[in-house]
């Protein structure tokens, strides 16, 4: 019952099996002969200047964390906009529920200090 | 005197309170003891007056009923929180109290100058409430209660010494505790199967039909499935009642110290003397015995289950007869004598002669509580000692002791007129005529010279002789422990009267509840007497002759038996109780230690560790623990057992549904 | 015109109570000084309590809104006031816990109040999509719970942990759901339940597949055997009060939510799902109770013991009989006594500073506080099972309603592990009552710790004594 998932997987197994294939050949049959400037990440002749992980300060991931949060909820405003005729005043007392919440956990991590930078 | 029925709840529920009394309020001994005594002597008091009750109602309706309320509930489960105080109950139960007084005034004296006195009392008549519970319950799970109950207080007072290294012959008593409390769960747990046996094929676990409840009582149904068989899959099928009385005989071999499960008691008698007396000879231990006599409707039925019951029950009172005889230790040759007097009475319950086993419970309650309060007074006066080869002569020391531990020593080798007499010769004759089962009578016979070997034995090492260390200071108890011990010397002297042949008290006082014919007297049982006892006054006499006269001068402290000399192996297997504790030591506890060490280490997961990253990733493991913190690899490990998991039940789930 | 769903407010009233009250008190919370943080904590608890008294007065109400996507009905109210039991024992040990240990913050009873409420709705929902949603919120509020202790390191490596492996869990969960929907058309239990009899050939294999990985993904949080790996590390590592908070509270959510999907939404598939659960729970209980045996530190001995209980949990679905649900909500209740008053027990000698909590430091406890061993006693008897606790009725039940079922097996496994489990428990109790080895550790006995012990130990009494008004609700 899995019958249309064959081709799939026999796709899967080539594709391994190519990879592994071409490595391994280059690898048997090619010269080797590294030199210091061949295992540099750039054979360009660009000196690296450092590590390429830097350090940056967690504030950004906050700010960052916090942005998304209401940046996806603002975003169930759009569909409101379109139907709050159709929706009337529940759907106004709901909406603004939502609001509401939203306004508290503003508050919250305004007053908690998350919006300062230092 | 109907009015009078509620007196039979005061019976549990004193002691109850006397435990949480003493553990509550009272500071020091005195106090403790007093209020423990208390409410051990107005429990008696209750069950006389329960008993008194009985007397008065017609012999076939002369039971107490009565639920407090419904403890569960559930569909057609259901279990009353209520007692049953009927004849077989009320024997029980005035041998529980009234020794368990005598026991607690004893160790009113026995126990001063201990350091955790309140607690003794405390759990001593926690105890005598379980014990009763136990034998008042109206159904299995109330039953069962009490049976927990009594393990947990057998528990917690063998481990009364828990902060002694090692009390004599070398036992520590935690572990001694704690082998007491695992060996009687494998019990346990049997018992408990045999109780959902009984639910799920008998609708019931009440003994009789609860009007309260409406629930049926299950013995009476008992005998409707003597012919239904429950099938064990691939092993065939078997009997359901042969299956509930298997069950529970596994339960009673690990409560009465039964082989293979009877390896607990010797080293029981780590707990404080007192506690031997009433938990692991009088009472606790009879348990089972009382089971078997309570659920006789079952095991009358299933005749499988029966023989297995008089054959472990016989082999058990010879085999540890045997290793009675070699024991050096006073509490130990007690120890095994019990196991081997409760194998009597177990082999007496499976042959149906259950009057006759409920006689021989109750005066070895009184002979064995009267030998092991008098071997508690001998070890008081010698200090500790309990060692037998450090005793000798002590007859001109300790004359009162001498007197009624010969009187104990001959009720128990069943010397006549005394109690045990009566009832091992009822107990061998109904093997012999009623049963006409030559060989279990034999074994009986047999175990009951090596009984009188034994105890001539130790009276020998212990009074006559040579003294073998001086005990200048040795004196006889007085106050307290003096008078208990008076009053079990008359019953263990005259407690064949309860039963004698021709007037049978007992058994008429017992018939309308185990509805047994009554024994009829007749001269083969009286020629019968004669020889078993010639036997057990042989073996008595042999075995105090051997140590008194003979081999006097060879027994060394430190030294070995001069029997082995002649015995050789076989006297080694008795001393050490026929190697079952290397047995379960090298079958059983030390595979499950390693066992469990071993997974242990997998659960922990040193051993997932090596699997998974294997021989030389090893050091790339150090490498990576050195630089990250540990958390990194713990999870990946985790995650990689989880994602094994998955896998694994995916692969399972594919294979059914493609199946 | 769009009609709104009609609300029926009496099945959402008290999911109402608890996430008002912890909205309100986020801002509340605001406006109190920081040395005053119990005011929160109290506040709390009140809120918690509103939300019970408003689950006792609809004890009877059986109902569903929002589409069928939340239900009532007395199992789910019976749970959830377990779960709410739980926290508020909670909030009472850890109240004072946190200022001894200067992590009193106001969020801890408002992060529990949060976590509640996702287990109400986990426990109310009768939708795939809606559990996902409580378990999500759940699961936040625990992993910001282990790592309360901040910053102490082995709180944020519990909450870390706690994270990672969740994370993973919950994609599987998802993926399950995927193909449910897949599957059957549909994430509501009950129109699950009406496509099953129609599934045919791979639909089959996708809707089996898809509960198998549900099942994964609940399983995780109940901590089952594979799953369970997580389970010492954050318990140990996690402040006492959460870890108490989480082995009880969630658990019961979970496996509420466990019951409805396997009996409510594929109750058809039983022959499939029963035996795989029958090898789970054999495997939960081994690895729980053998795990356990070894350990030398007592919270992670809790640990491997919950994972044990969990194994036991597990038998009330594998029964699928109405005893088997009685059994369950009996156990829930039970386990939640007995082990809210052993962490009781390790809360109240747990000073500042503490990171290993080995076994040595309840030596001698009996002569030091007679009432603590007391409770530690009854708490620990009753999750071994020994009579006349809460405990043994628990268990007996649930070998009870296996046994019904028709697996032998387990109950001779249940029996046995149980026996295994007295063993290590035990030792524990042994160690009470044996004469101290090491310096006697600091004790703490404020009221509200005392309160919280207490209310627990005689729960354990209380239910092992009359069991019958709890264990026939349904």
């Amino acid at each position: 019952m899995l019958d249309p998932y064959v081709p799939i997987l026999v796709m899967l197994g080539v594709a391994i099996f190519v990879a592994i294939f071409v490595i391994t050949v280059s690898r048997v049959l090619g010269p080797q002969r590294p030199t210091r400037r061949k295992l540099m990440p750039y054979e360009s002749g660009m000196e690296p200047i450092g590590p390429a992980q830097r350090r940056f300060p967690v504030k950004f991931n906050l700010v960052a964390m916090l942005f998304i949060l209401f940046d996806i909820e603002v975003i169930f405003l759009f569909p409101y906009a379109l139907i709050y005729k159709d929706l009337g005043v529940p759907g106004l007392i709901a909406m603004g529920t939502f609001f509401i919440v939203l306004i508290i956990g503003m508050i919250y991590e305004w007053k908690r200090g998350a919006l300062t930078w230092d | 005197m109907s009015d009078l029925r509620w007196v039979i709840w005061l019976i549990p529920t004193l002691p109850l309170l006397g435990a949480v009394a003493t553990l509550l309020l009272a500071r020091g001994e005195r106090a403790a003891g007093m209020i423990a005594t208390a409410a051990a002597g107005l429990s008696f008091v209750a069950t006389l007056v329960a008993v008194w009750v009985l007397q008065t109602m017609p012999a076939e309706a002369a039971r107490i009923e009565s639920v407090a309320w419904t403890w569960i509930d559930v569909a057609s489960f259901r279990v009353s929180f209520g007692l049953l105080f009927d004849r077989l109950t009320a024997v029980m139960a005035l041998l529980i109290t009234g020794v368990g007084s005598l026991i607690h005034v004893y160790s009113l004296g026995y126990m001063r100058g201990d350091s955790r006195p309140e607690r003794f009392f405390a759990y001593l008549n926690l105890f005598v409430a379980a014990m009763l519970l136990l034998v008042m319950a109206d159904n299995l799970v109330l039953l069962f209660l009490g049976w927990e109950g009594v393990g947990l207080c057998s528990f917690l007072l063998i481990g009364h010494y828990f902060d002694r290294r090692s009390v004599p012959p070398g036992i520590v008593p935690a572990e001694a505790a704690t082998k007491a409390f695992v060996v009687n769960r494998i019990g346990d747990a049997a018992f408990l199967l045999a109780i959902m046996l009984i639910f799920s094929r008998l609708g019931s676990v009440s003994f009789l039909p609860n009007a309260t409840l409406g629930t049926p009582g299950y013995l009476e149904r008992a005998a409707e499935l003597a012919f239904v068989d429950v099938q064990l899959g691939p092993l065939g099928s078997i009997g359901v009642l042969t299956a509930i009385g298997l069950l529970m005989l596994i339960g009673v071999c690990g409560k009465s110290a039964q082989l293979p499960l009877s390896t607990w008691l010797p080293d029981a008698m780590a707990g404080p003397t007192p506690v031997s007396a009433l938990i692991h000879a009088a009472t606790m231990v009879t348990a089972g015995v009382y089971l078997i006599v309570r659920n006789h409707g079952v095991f009358s039925a299933a005749p499988t289950a029966a023989s297995w019951v008089v054959g472990v029950g016989a082999v058990t009172a010879l085999l540890a007869a045997l290793s009675a005889a070699t024991q050096f230790d006073l509490k130990r040759v007690l120890a095994y004598s019990t196991i081997s007097q409760l194998g009597y009475m177990v082999a007496a319950v499976g042959m149906g002669a259950y009057a006759a086993g409920m006689f021989h419970l109750l005066t070895h309650g009184l002979f064995k509580a009267l030998l092991f309060l008098a071997a508690g007074a001998l070890i008081h006066a010698l200090h500790d000692v309990q060692d037998m080869r450090r005793m000798g002569g002590l007859r001109q020391h300790l004359p009162f002791t001498f007197r009624v531990y010969l009187v104990g020593a001959l009720a128990l080798a069943g010397i006549f007129p005394l109690a045990g007499f009566w009832s091992k010769d009822e107990i061998i004759a109904h093997a012999w005529f009623t049963a006409q089962n030559p060989a279990i009578a034999l074994i009986l016979i047999a175990s009951a010279a090596v009984t009188a070997f034994y105890m001539g034995r130790q009276v020998a090492l212990i009074f006559y002789g040579q003294p073998r260390e001086a005990h200048a200071a040795a004196h006889d108890p007085h106050g307290s422990m003096r008078w208990p011990l008076v009053v079990l010397a008359v019953g263990a002297a005259i407690g064949g009267v309860l039963n004698l042949p021709g007037v049978h008290w007992l058994s008429s006082w017992l018939e309308p509840t185990l509805a047994e014919p009554e024994a009829v007297y007749s001269v083969g049982k009286a020629v019968m007497a004669v020889i078993v006892t010639a036997i057990a006054v042989g073996g008595g006499y042999l075995g105090w002759w051997l140590y008194a006269r003979v081999v006097d001068g060879n027994i060394v402290p430190g030294k070995t038996d001069p029997a082995l000399y002649y015995l050789g192996d076989i006297w080694r297997g008795a001393e050490l109780g026929w190697g079952l504790d290397w047995l379960y030591d090298r079958a059983i506890v030390r595979p499950y230690r390693q066992c469990s060490a071993f997974l242990g280490r997998v659960v922990d997961g040193e051993a997932l560790d090596g699997l998974l990253v294997g021989g030389t990733g090893r050091t790339f493991v150090a490498l990576a623990r050195g630089v990250r913190a540990v958390q990194s690899g713990h999870a990946r490990r985790g995650l990689a057992v989880f994602l094994l998991g998955v896998v694994v039940l995916l692969a399972a789930l594919l294979a059914m549904t493609m199946r | 015109m769009i009609t709104l769903p009609v609300i029926d407010w009496t099945i959402v009233a008290q999911l109402l109570v608890v996430f008002g009250g912890a909205t309100v008190l986020l801002l509340l919370d605001l406006a109190i000084p920081a040395g005053r943080k119990q005011v929160t904590a109290y506040l709390a608890l009140l809120v918690v309590l509103g939300a019970a008294a408003v689950g006792v007065m609809h004890a009877g109400v059986s109902g569903a809104t929002f589409g069928g996507t939340l239900r009532l009905d007395p199992f789910r109210t019976a749970v959830g006031l377990v779960c709410l039991a739980a926290a508020a024992l909670s909030i009472l040990l850890a109240v004072t816990f946190l200022g001894r240990h200067q992590i009193e913050r106001g969020e801890f009873a408002v992060l529990v109040l949060f976590g509640v409420g996702g287990m109400l709705l986990l426990v109310q929902a009768a939708d795939l999509v809606v559990m996902f949603l409580s378990l999500a919120l759940l699961s936040i509020t625990l992993y910001v719970l282990a790592g309360f202790a901040l910053p102490e390191p082995r709180s944020e490596e519990a909450a870390l942990k706690y994270l990672l492996t969740g994370a993973f869990a919950t994609g599987f969960l998802v993926f399950g759901i995927a193909l449910i929907y897949g599957a059957t058309g549909s994430t509501t239990l009950a129109t699950i339940a009406a496509a099953g009899p129609g599934l045919t050939g791979e639909y089959r294999l996708y809707a089996a597949a898809g509960l198998l990985l549900l099942v994964v993904g609940l399983g995780y949080k109940a901590s089952l055997v594979p799953f369970h790996m997580w389970t010492p590390d954050v318990y140990d590592g996690a402040p006492t009060p959460v870890a108490a908070f989480m082995s009880v509270a969630s658990k019961a959510a979970v496996l509420a939510a466990l019951t409805h999907v396997l009996l409510v939404g594929f109750g058809e598939l039983r022959a499939l799902w029963a035996p795989i659960l029958a090898v789970v729970a054999a495997a939960t209980l081994l690895v729980g109770n053998i795990g356990a045996l070894v350990q030398q530190n007592v919270k992670r001995m809790l640990a491997y013991s919950s994972i044990g209980q969990a194994g036991f949990l597990l038998f009330g679905p594998i029964a699928a009989s109405d005893r088997g649900i009685d059994a369950l909500v009996f156990y829930l209740a039970g386990y939640t006594a007995a082990n809210l008053a052993a962490f009781a027990v390790l809360i109240a000698l747990e000073a500042r500073g503490e990171t290993e909590w080995s076994m040595a430091r309840l030596s001698g406890l009996w002569q030091r506080s007679p009432g603590l061993t007391l409770a530690l006693a009854l708490a620990l008897l009753s999750l071994a099972g020994v009579p006349p606790t809460a405990g043994f009725i628990a268990k007996f039940a649930m070998l009870d309603a296996v046994w019904q079922a028709g697996y032998p097996a387990l109950v001779v496994l249940g029996v046995v592990t149980s026996a295994i489990a007295a063993a290590y428990y035990l030792r524990v109790l042994l160690r009470a009552a044996g004469p101290a080895e090491t310096d006697a550790p600091p004790m703490f006995g404020d009221w509200p710790l005392r309160l919280g012990m207490a209310l627990a130990a005689l729960a354990i009494v209380v239910l092992g004594l009359a069991p019958g008004w709890l264990l026939s609700f349904s």
